[in-house]
């Protein structure tokens, strides 16, 4: 499988313009603002960003599972060539689950604690498709191989509570993919677990995206992460994409500023050795309703200058490249070299 | 903290009526200088029925309305003072039992159990007439019956805060246990409290208003209780000895609650979305 | 010259409704006066137990701890909390929402009476400027600050008593990584002007290796590999440490070193670990002899330690593989 770098023609996800409202009596923030991207059946797009970058919010807009007192706009957002600018909840209930379904970062809140996991497996199962019990429950059996649990039609009659953190997960795995989702939503799915589970899990959601040809939007703050599953990467900050393009063009030659100063300040090598200080970013993430006028990565960028305060850098796809950045100052390739 | 409690509508109706009725104990010399039970006309007069008396006498030609505004005195003074002395021992009560848990916990929580299975106001009637009807007692009857609830509040609340990192920060830096308690666990665990309190002094103003309506009062003192207790023999012609000082401990009542409602919104911004 | 800190042989039991956890099944480790000892594991292989141990929270329940050669009382945490503080993972819950940040910095010095008001007052705002909290900061309220700046507060909270031992119990985990950097550093150069000694305990083997002199990597209350953080990192040979190295994105130096360990399952049931090799039920190198013998720590030069008794056979042949 080679990683396309490129936003393929016919995505099976297609969001463009996309903005979150937090509804305020001194006027609206952005908390997400005008975010494009899209994702290809069997392509994993990892939206990656620290606390404050809308990353959740922005999968949970396209699930429109967003809190009444957050609004959301969007230029155009189409899912398996089905129009979802602006759905209703019909629309919205019809793709949820058969079309697109999610994965959270907390199973245990995802899972209903006083449901067997048979109940919980047939119920999503039979909410798709109309078929008796019993092919339900054979169904549900084999979806719990799929995600490879172990002596699966004993787990069948386990509570959420009693199953290990990974089974968890494999089992909000196995009810995800219950509606034969074409494309899948993960919310850090791993970051609560350990780093061998995490290291199992993630093995299984590339396997699946393989096999069942799956288009994956990936939410992580966890640039390993990003390099382990993704194909192509958005970089969000405080609520824009501030480049995208494939993951291993991105990391190896990063050009926006904030990009370049995620990957190096990511400890590699030894202090104990070779003595070299990590480098910082200074300052923190604002939040929305903080956010400077201009780029807002501007306060903490060392290659800031006057433009970069007074106007938004624009997302512009870099000619001849499948990069698009959103930097006046941008570093330059040959940096790199 | 305040501010947020006078903007809510609930927070500011309630003390609003509640300054009102702090306003008739503290002004009741200056209004009623003869005091409660001075005779000023025939027995029996309806409200309005003569001028200057506007909530009429009582069985003995006593004036109501200065009764009430004495009463409202006796009604806040028991209600505060046996809910500080509740406080006192419940907090410390639930506070070591939450902080030290094990043995100690148990052995606590099972007096507390002990104490609650009886049930509050039957508990209070004994009590009083065992100890002999006096104001004092009646503040110590009161206490003892609503203590439990206090110390299994302040139980749950500290056993959470105890395991908190900062609790543990502070052990680290070797600080002594009766400090952690008193600086660190018991502020972190009183706001809900301070909630239950206002209710406390609530329940307290009607349980001596019950037991004074049963003829358990301090027969030296006026409250609430002591007037309807007067007008309960009469109460299917001249009821309005009864409804009158029965309205003003409803009003207080609900002001209490409407400013533990207020107080309690106001501690826990995060439900108040709801 | 005795080191700075030594346990000795620690056992910590936790009690629970089904039975009572070994949670750290004895454990020896010596720090040696400014090194940074890195403590890798899973949640529930017992580095935290551990790391409570150490501090006074939780009493072991034989073991003994030494500072300077001096035997400590594990009851008496008032003694040697001048020497041995903590770094909290949590910058959230780890500081008392009611106090203010100043208040917070000088409590320290009030419950051991350092210096009168004015001098606390003075000692606790040079500690908040030196971790990089400014003068406007010092009256807020912990919940006004950000995670990285809360965990500055915390830091100059453990610094106030001037500790020769700091546990860093996971410190930059719950922090945005741009933010990790800045506490990172700032705890380096903590610990070099201070000639501090620390146990960095983390799940994140590249941070515990760029703050490390050495690693220890623990598995159900065990030590099954220890030594110079270069030694372990290049050359990992305890399977379970090549496992984690090989989920943590480092496959490709794994596999120039030896055999590749992926695990399938997950941690035994603490009540009722394997007999022999603690980690031979996820192992799939295990063979006949780690279900009987326990493996012991045996030198494999350097001071590099490990607990396996197959551990020899890829030792010998293996080149470490500098990343």
């Amino acid at each position: 499988m080679t990683p396309s770098a490129s936003a393929p023609k016919g995505a099976l996800l297609d969001v463009e313009g996309l903005s979150i409202l937090i509804k305020d009596k001194r006027g609206d923030v952005r908390a997400v603002d005008d975010v494009s991207f899209s994702v290809a059946a069997g392509e994993t797009l990892a939206i990656v960003g620290e606390s404050g970058a809308g990353k959740s919010l922005t999968a949970l807009a396209l699930m429109r599972l967003l809190p009444k007192t957050l609004g959301v706009e969007a230029k155009r957002i189409t899912l398996a060539g089905q129009d979802l600018t602006s759905p209703s909840e019909l629309d919205i209930r019809k793709v949820r689950g058969s079309v697109m379904a999610m994965i959270f970062q907390d199973p245990l809140s995802a899972l209903n604690p006083v449901l067997t996991v048979e109940r919980q497996l047939v119920e999503a199962i039979r909410l798709h498709e109309t078929i008796s019990r019993t092919d339900a429950r054979a169904r549900a059996l084999e979806l719990l191989d799929m995600v490879r649990i172990p002596a699966a039609s004993a787990r069948l009659g386990e509570y959420p509570h009693r199953l290990s953190g990974g089974m968890r997960q494999r089992v909000m795995i196995a009810m995800a993919l219950a509606g034969r989702p074409k494309l899948i939503l993960a919310d850090e799915p791993t970051t609560a677990l350990d780093v061998t589970i995490s290291g199992q899990i993630l093995d299984l959601l590339k396997e699946l995206q393989r096999d069942l040809g799956l288009g994956m939007l990936f939410i992580t703050h966890d640039l390993h992460v990003v390099r382990s599953v993704a194909h192509r990467v958005a970089v969000m900050y405080s609520g824009r994409v501030v480049e995208s393009g494939s993951v291993a063009d991105v990391f190896e030659r990063p050009r926006h500023p904030y990009t370049e100063g995620l990957i190096q300040a990511r400890p590699h090598g030894s202090f104990v050795t070779d003595g070299h200080r990590l480098r910082e970013i200074a300052g923190t993430v604002p939040v929305p309703a903080a956010r400077p006028p201009g780029c807002a990565f501007e306060p903490r960028c060392v290659r800031a200058e006057a433009d970069c305060r007074q106007v938004v850098p624009p997302l512009v796809r870099e000619a001849g490249t499948p990069r698009s950045l959103a930097c006046f100052h941008p570093l330059q390739q040959e940096q790199y070299a | 903290m305040l501010r947020r409690v006078l903007l809510s509508p609930a927070g500011f109706v309630g003390l609003l009526l509640l300054l009102m009725i702090v306003g008739m104990a503290l002004s009741a010399g200056y209004f009623f200088p003869k005091g409660p039970w001075a005779l000023v006309a025939r027995p029996y007069m309806w409200p309005g029925q003569r001028p200057g008396l506007l909530f009429g006498t009582d069985s003995l030609g006593r004036d109501i309305l200065a009764a009430i505004f004495y009463g409202s005195r006796v009604s806040l003074i028991v209600g505060l003072v046996a809910t500080v002395c509740a406080l006192a021992v419940g907090i410390t009560v639930g506070s070591i039992a939450g902080y030290f848990g094990r043995g100690v916990d148990a052995v606590l929580m099972r007096i507390t159990d002990a104490f609650q299975t009886i049930p509050g106001f039957l508990f209070a009637i004994v009590l009083v007439s065992i100890l002999s009807p006096s104001v004092t007692n009646i503040v110590i009857a009161i206490a003892v019956v609503s203590w439990p609830p206090v110390a299994r509040l302040t139980r749950a609340e500290v056993l959470r805060v105890r395991e908190t990192e900062y609790v543990q920060s502070c052990k680290i830096i070797g600080m002594s246990t009766p400090r952690i308690i008193l600086t660190q666990v018991l502020p972190n665990s009183l706001s809900p409290v301070i909630v239950v309190a206002a209710v406390l002094v609530a329940t307290a103003i009607i349980t001596e208003a019950g037991l004074s309506f049963l003829g358990l009062g301090d027969p030296n003192v006026m409250s609430w209780g002591t007037l309807i207790n007067v007008g309960r023999p009469s109460i299917r012609s001249t009821w309005f000895i009864c409804v009158l000082p029965g309205l003003f401990v409803v009003m207080t009542v609900l002001a209490l609650n409407l400013l533990g409602d207020a107080i309690n919104d106001a501690l826990n911004p995060h439900f108040r979305k709801r | 010259m005795s080191p700075r800190l030594q346990i000795d042989e620690m056992v910590v039991e936790h009690r629970t409704k089904r039975g009572v956890v070994h949670a750290v099944a004895g454990v020896s480790l010596e720090l040696a006066a400014g090194e940074t000892l890195g403590l890798v594991g899973e949640s529930g292989c017992g580095k935290s137990s551990l790391a409570r141990a150490i501090v006074g929270l939780n009493t072991p329940k034989s073991g003994a701890i030494r500072i300077d050669g001096r035997a400590t009382d594990p009851r008496r945490r008032g003694a040697q909390a001048r020497d041995i503080q903590m770094v909290f993972q949590d910058p959230y819950g780890s500081l008392n929402p009611r106090m203010s940040v100043r208040e917070l910095v000088e409590e320290p010095l009030s419950v051991h009476r350092l210096g009168n008001r004015a001098e606390r007052v003075a000692t606790a705002k040079a500690l908040l400027e030196r971790v990089g909290i400014s003068a406007a900061m010092h009256d807020r309220l912990p919940h006004q600050l950000s995670g990285g700046q809360r965990q500055r507060v915390g830091i100059a909270r453990a610094m106030a008593l001037e500790p020769k031992i700091v546990i860093c119990d996971e410190p930059v985990s719950a922090l945005d990584v741009s933010v990790q950097a800045q506490v990172l550093n700032l705890l380096l150069d903590l610990q070099k002007e201070q000639e501090l000694t620390f146990l960095f305990i983390s799940h994140d083997l590249e941070v515990v290796r760029y703050v490390s002199h050495r690693i220890a990597v623990m598995y159900l209350g065990v030590i099954v590999e220890i030594g110079p953080a270069e030694g372990v990192w290049s050359l990992p040979l305890h399977p379970y440490t090549r496992a984690l190295m090989q989920t943590a994105g480092d496959a490709e130096r794994v596999a120039a070193t030896g055999p590749m360990v992926t695990l399938s399952s997950e941690l035994p049931n603490p009540l009722n670990p394997p007999s022999g090799c603690r980690f031979r039920t996820r192992c799939p190198l295990a063979i006949e002899v780690c279900a009987r013998d326990v493996p012991a720590l045996e030198d494999f030069g350097d001071g590099h330690r490990v607990a396996c008794h197959r551990a020899g056979e890829w030792a010998s042949t293996a080149t470490p593989a500098h990343a």
